[in-house]
């Protein structure tokens, strides 16, 4: 991460202004990842969980719109900035597993989770994934780059004990939408709890 | 804002690691400032626009309260630093207009707030004050420091065409609850 870090501060890229931080043109926030769980918590309590995963599909799609448009990138270039962001900003380190273009599919694992990792050290093993705004995140970026809108469905969380939090990405029709996991993360018939 | 992110540095207290950032031994996580809009346009749409004052709330009390457990700094020298922390967090630059720390009653000033910025800048001027976080940030702070319960009413707002954005802060006894605009800002505050 300090590579990447350096790079980014010798080529103006991540800037600590006396307004504030900026990563590739954007403003950025610095959060405590603890405000992250707590606003999930809140959300759940009034059943509109679905809106981490939202606001976070929503600024992943944002910024890589951006670095494809304003930075010329590729598919693949935006996938590894997207992953090199997301490591900088403090979400994990993130890998692609598998990837098809064509079926519009991927598979991913993603090393010390921000969320889960909280979760885990401040509240014990979850019953369920937990990663819901990681997973907002990847569902964006993967829209951008496969051209199509994907949805992330969570398979393992280092919050429930895993090793690792594993997730995969397709199109929405592509879900088995019987099986619960499926049907707890993603917005099918708007009864969502996760 | 330089000297205080290089002091943070050399002190080895913003630290990146394998593992992720850590700030004052908290792990902190970065977003760019349109997804806070965007959660926020989520939450009003939903009608549960207080969330995210309470959660930025009990996120600066906890810091706060932290940094106070750790380095045994209090009053007026623990504002400054959580104003410095604030600013280098890209919430803006604050400072106090007035104080008054027996009667537990503040005015906030805060100039370059990346959110009402944000929001001109993409929708245009609002009939309302938008800085619903750092209303949070400013109240979960001030409670840390003072150890009494306080709430933060936005009065101007730059998103409504202000010069700078100003916050109203003491108990909420203190409050005018008949006042609608401080009434739809607290009501639903913890």
């Amino acid at each position: 991460m300090f590579e990447l870090v350096s790079a980014l501060l010798a080529q103006n890229k991540f800037k600590i202004e006396k307004n504030g931080l900026e990563l590739l043109g954007q403003k950025m926030f610095m959060v405590p990842t603890f405000a992250f769980v707590e606003l999930q918590k809140e959300l759940k309590e009034k059943k509109i969980n679905h809106v981490a995963y939202d606001v976070f599909k929503y600024t992943s799609l944002r910024w890589t719109k951006n670095l494809k448009d304003s930075y010329h990138m590729n598919s693949d270039q935006v996938l590894n900035w997207a992953r090199d962001t997301a490591t900088i900003c403090g979400w994990g380190t993130a890998r692609i597993v598998h990837k098809d273009f064509e079926k519009k599919f991927a598979s991913l694992k993603l090393e010390d989770s921000a969320v889960a990792s909280t979760i885990l050290k401040e509240q014990g093993i979850s019953k369920h994934p937990v990663d819901h705004m990681f997973r907002g995140l990847i569902a964006g970026t993967l829209s951008t780059v496969l051209g199509a809108d994907v949805e992330a469905v969570e398979t393992h969380c280092v919050a429930q004990g895993a090793n690792e939090c594993w997730f995969v990405v397709k199109p929405m029709d592509s879900f088995d939408k019987s099986v619960e996991l499926v049907k707890n993360q993603l917005k099918i018939g708007r009864k969502i709890c996760y | 804002m330089e000297d205080f992110a290089a002091k943070l540095l050399t002190q080895k207290q913003f630290r990146l690691e394998k593992s992720g950032a850590y700030l004052f031994n908290e792990r902190i996580s970065l977003l760019p400032a349109y997804s806070f809009i965007q959660l926020q346009k989520q939450l009003i749409r939903h009608g549960e626009s207080f969330i995210s004052y309470n959660v930025f709330k009990k996120m600066s009390f906890r810091w706060v309260k932290n940094f106070k457990n750790m380095f045994k700094v209090e009053g007026r020298e623990l504002a400054v630093w959580a104003r410095d922390v604030s600013v280098i967090s890209g919430w803006g630059t604050s400072r106090f207009e007035e104080e008054d720390w027996t009667n537990y009653n503040f005015k906030v000033e805060l100039d370059s707030s990346p959110i009402p910025e944000t929001i001109i800048l993409e929708e245009g001027f609002t009939e309302k004050p938008v800085d619903h976080m750092f209303r949070g940030i400013a109240a979960g702070g001030l409670s840390a420091i003072t150890g009494k319960d306080i709430e933060a009413v936005e009065t101007h707002c730059k998103a409504m065409g202000e010069k700078t954005c100003k916050f109203t802060l003491r108990p909420l006894e203190e409050f005018n609850l008949r006042k609608p605009f401080i009434r739809e800002q607290l009501l639903s505050s913890p």
